[in-house]
């Protein structure tokens, strides 16, 4: 379907009128006033210098700065604007309304928009009479935490002393300071010297100002390896109370295993029998000995009985809990053993290992908490055969006539006995 | 085969009687107390047996005889060595005693076994043979077994009296077992004793397994009746099982010999007619030896019977049965018995008179106790 000529015409203007609208809705007015020749107009770091204005020629020339740096310059008739990037990707734009002599001096008077910005975020918006000699900018500090410590490598259980140390660089001061310290992981805080109680309000910048002292503590060792510890954050604001955010470096610790204690405890499972017939007993040998140098504890194993296997009866340290048979000693002391026989009975044919769970705790000295152990173990596979008389169950003509046969012996024997008897 | 019935009377007769039943299970002397569960007696013979006794207790004691075969004469616990009491009881019974034996049918030969001493043996038997010989026409030999003579007076006498009332009664034989020449066996008195039943009952089993036995060479029931009809009706038996290879005519010498014989006597000085049997493996029985010692023999004794039974693998065994024409150990025997019988009919007299008890009554006459 093809437009005809006026509908083109119509659509057109509305487009237009919607892209206008749209970007009018987009802008805010900062300013709409008069600057004097030689004042400026500034927005936080960014100054317009209204340089020279030409009444009779209806123009005004413009110069944009930041800071120092020159970043535009140009000359505008009346109901002319020009636009300039400012901070974070807003737009400035300047429209200049009229030009007209007055006073001491020419004026020009003008529009100054912006776009995608908050107005909220400016922290300076104002005429400057003094024009750029009386600007004033907010600086950008930087402030440099040190973490330090007094040994990079220890031994589990040693204790570092840490450091944090901060100073600020660039060139404004950091105002209202606040450090963040995070837990390290395979350390635990075994005292604080020194910490800054609250939020420090100015650390001054330039090279004479003394590092500030943020905290002192010390950590312990739980664990070997090498560890980085985590850096310190720190947040602050600039004199035009923009905030930065400073992290310090993160020091390598090596912690080796140093005189950790340990408890290692054994299990050996030894089985007398590796194939038996259905209802023969089986008589296990349970092990357990501690080969490590600290005592261990709690030391129980769970004797996982397979489900064609019953348990009998065990030695005197065995007890069943719930018809499972669990070996419990309160404490294992190192290089100490201790012997345990269980006996099970075949109750099934097939083939069957006995499965245990060991679980034991110990000190290793270095930690509040005990270290908790598990492990799992496995027999040799037990064949279970069938029994001799099995036979009987799968032939039950077998056990008739057995019964037939004991019977007759049986009467046989009672009619002897009878016979003999007087 | 022949049809035999063994009886025991009184309790040495009884325990032979056992020791026949026992070793007829098999095993000889080591058979297991639990063999009648399991084993029969295994006689060559049609054999019944039958245990007669006053005394319960004596019956209650036989393990391998069926308790069909126990007959307890009721007469209190036994009749405490006295044949006139004895002789009493059986008058009382003789018709259930008699009927006992009727029920066990007919019979070729007849043994009763029997202490000569005992009090229910001796008198029973006597009696029982002259019934059976009234009734029966089977012959009935006595197997009577003489006391320790050291075993007392009461037993002494009755022996002198049984043996007589035996050979009076109509028996066909008797053979003589001494258990005073049998003490030699050893041991304790138990063992002593069951030593000799089993001494006697090994020697009748040989007995009756060869009178029914197929023979190289025969013997029979009729030469039994022969042996035994010859000499004073007294017999004994010799026997002799060798334990490793040996020659049969020291075999032969062993069975006839003081050491294997039941009572004592010098059989080529006493013996009137005599039967050796020989069983054995045939590669022992040299005849020529066998004949040699038979010969040996009749030419003391007169006839003598032979019998061989060929068994393979078994060593010599050679049982010998002679009859006797004079006994000069049972001629000793009553002497001694009428001492005894002397001092006993002494005794009675005194206490018939009871002089000595008066005396000792008399002298409290006419008093009473002062308290």
């Amino acid at each position: 379907m093809k437009l005809k000529g006026i509908n083109r015409i119509v659509l057109f203007a509305f487009l237009i009128l919607l892209t206008l609208g749209s970007t009018a809705s987009a802008r805010t007015a900062v300013y709409d006033g008069d600057i004097e020749e030689g004042e400026v107009y500034q927005l936080n770091n960014y100054i317009i210098e209204i340089t020279d204005i030409f009444p009779e020629a209806g123009t005004a020339s413009y110069y944009v700065y930041e800071r120092d740096k020159q970043i535009t310059t140009g000359l505008l008739d009346v109901n002319e604007s020009f636009e300039f990037n400012f901070e974070d990707e807003g737009k400035i734009q300047m429209r200049l309304k009229s030009v007209h002599t007055g006073g001491v001096l020419p004026r020009a008077t003008v529009e100054i928009t912006m776009s995608n910005y908050n107005i909220g975020d400016l922290y300076v918006n104002e005429v400057i009479e003094k024009g750029r000699s009386g600007a004033s900018f907010a600086g950008d500090p930087k402030l440099v935490v040190t973490k330090s410590v007094d040994k990079s490598e220890i031994e589990v259980g040693d204790v570092i002393t840490v450091t944090v140390n901060a100073r600020t660089t660039g060139n404004d001061a950091a105002y209202d300071v606040l450090f963040t310290d995070p837990k390290q992981e395979h350390f635990v805080l075994k005292e604080t010297t020194y910490e800054v109680s609250t939020r420090i309000p100015k650390i001054d910048f330039g090279k004479s100002m003394p590092e500030t002292l943020v905290c002192i503590y010390k950590l312990k060792a739980t664990e070997a390896g090498t560890f980085d510890l985590r850096p310190v954050t720190a947040t602050y604001t600039n004199s035009a109370s923009q905030t930065y955010q400073s992290s310090s470096n993160t020091p390598t610790i090596t912690v080796n295993e140093g005189n950790k204690q340990r408890a290692d405890v054994e299990t050996t499972m030894n089985l007398d029998l590796l194939s038996v017939r259905r209802n023969e007993k089986i008589t296990s040998t349970v092990i357990l000995k501690n080969t490590g140098n600290a005592p261990a504890e709690a030391v129980r194993l769970d004797i996982m009985v397979p489900e064609g296997m019953k348990y009998i009866s065990g030695d005197e340290g065995i007890e069943t809990i719930g018809g499972k048979p669990r070996i419990y000693i309160d404490t294992l002391q190192p290089n100490n053993d201790k012997e345990f026989s269980y006996t099970l009975k075949a109750k099934e044919v097939g083939k069957y290992s006995i499965n245990s769970e060991l679980s034991y705790e110990y000190s290793n000295g270095v930690d509040a908490q005990n270290i908790k152990q598990s492990d799992k173990f496995t027999t040799s596979s037990i064949s279970v055969e069938e029994g001799r008389f099995d036979f009987l169950l799968k032939n039950p003509l077998y056990i008739v006539i057995s019964i037939v046969i004991l019977a007759a012996i049986g009467v046989h024997v009672y009619r002897r006995h009878r016979e003999y008897k007087y | 085969m022949l049809n035999i019935l063994v009886i025991g009377n009184g309790q040495c007769g009884n325990r032979i009687l056992d020791s026949i039943n026992r070793h007829a299970m098999g095993g000889g002397k080591s058979c297991n107390r639990l063999a009648k569960f399991y084993s029969r007696q295994k006689f060559k013979s049609h054999v019944e047996t039958l245990a007669f006794n006053t005394a319960v207790n004596d019956l209650k004691e036989m393990k391998f005889t069926k308790a069909k075969d126990r007959i307890h004469i009721p007469h209190l616990h036994g009749v405490g060595a006295n044949r006139n009491i004895g002789k009493q009881v059986f008058e009382q019974n003789k018709e259930m005693i008699m009927r006992q034996v009727e029920e066990r049918g007919n019979f070729d030969i007849a043994f009763v076994l029997t202490s000569a001493s005992g009090g229910t043996g001796s008198s029973f038997t006597p009696l029982l043979v002259r019934e059976m010989k009234n009734r029966y026409n089977y012959p009935v030999y006595c197997i009577v077994v003489l006391p320790f003579r050291e075993e007392g007076t009461l037993y002494l006498q009755n022996t002198a009296f049984s043996i007589r009332d035996i050979r009076q009664s109509g028996v066909d034989g008797i053979i003589l077992a001494d258990n005073q020449y049998l003490k030699n066996i050893g041991g304790s008195i138990e063992e002593a004793y069951n030593g000799i039943n089993d001494m006697i009952a090994e020697r009748l089993l040989f007995l009756l397994d060869a009178l029914d036995s197929e023979m190289m060479m025969v013997t029979d029931l009729g030469d039994f009746k022969t042996v035994m009809s010859g000499g004073a009706g007294l017999a004994t038996i010799g026997f002799f099982r060798a334990d490793r290879e040996m020659p049969i005519k020291t075999a032969i010498q062993n069975a006839l010999s003081p050491s294997g014989l039941l009572f004592s006597t010098n059989v080529y000085e006493e013996a009137s007619r005599a039967m050796v049997v020989i069983k054995g493996d045939r590669k022992y029985l040299s005849i020529d030896e066998i004949s040699t010692e038979v010969e040996k023999l009749s030419g003391a004794v007169g006839h003598v019977f032979k019998g061989i039974v060929v068994r393979d693998g078994e060593y010599p065994q050679v049982l010998s049965l002679l009859t006797l024409e004079s006994a000069h150990e049972l001629e000793k025997l009553y002497s001694v018995a009428v001492q005894a019988i002397h001092y006993e009919k002494a005794k009675k007299q005194r206490m018939e008179k009871g002089d000595e008890m008066r005396k000792t009554f008399s002298q409290i006459e006419g008093m009473e106790p002062e308290y």
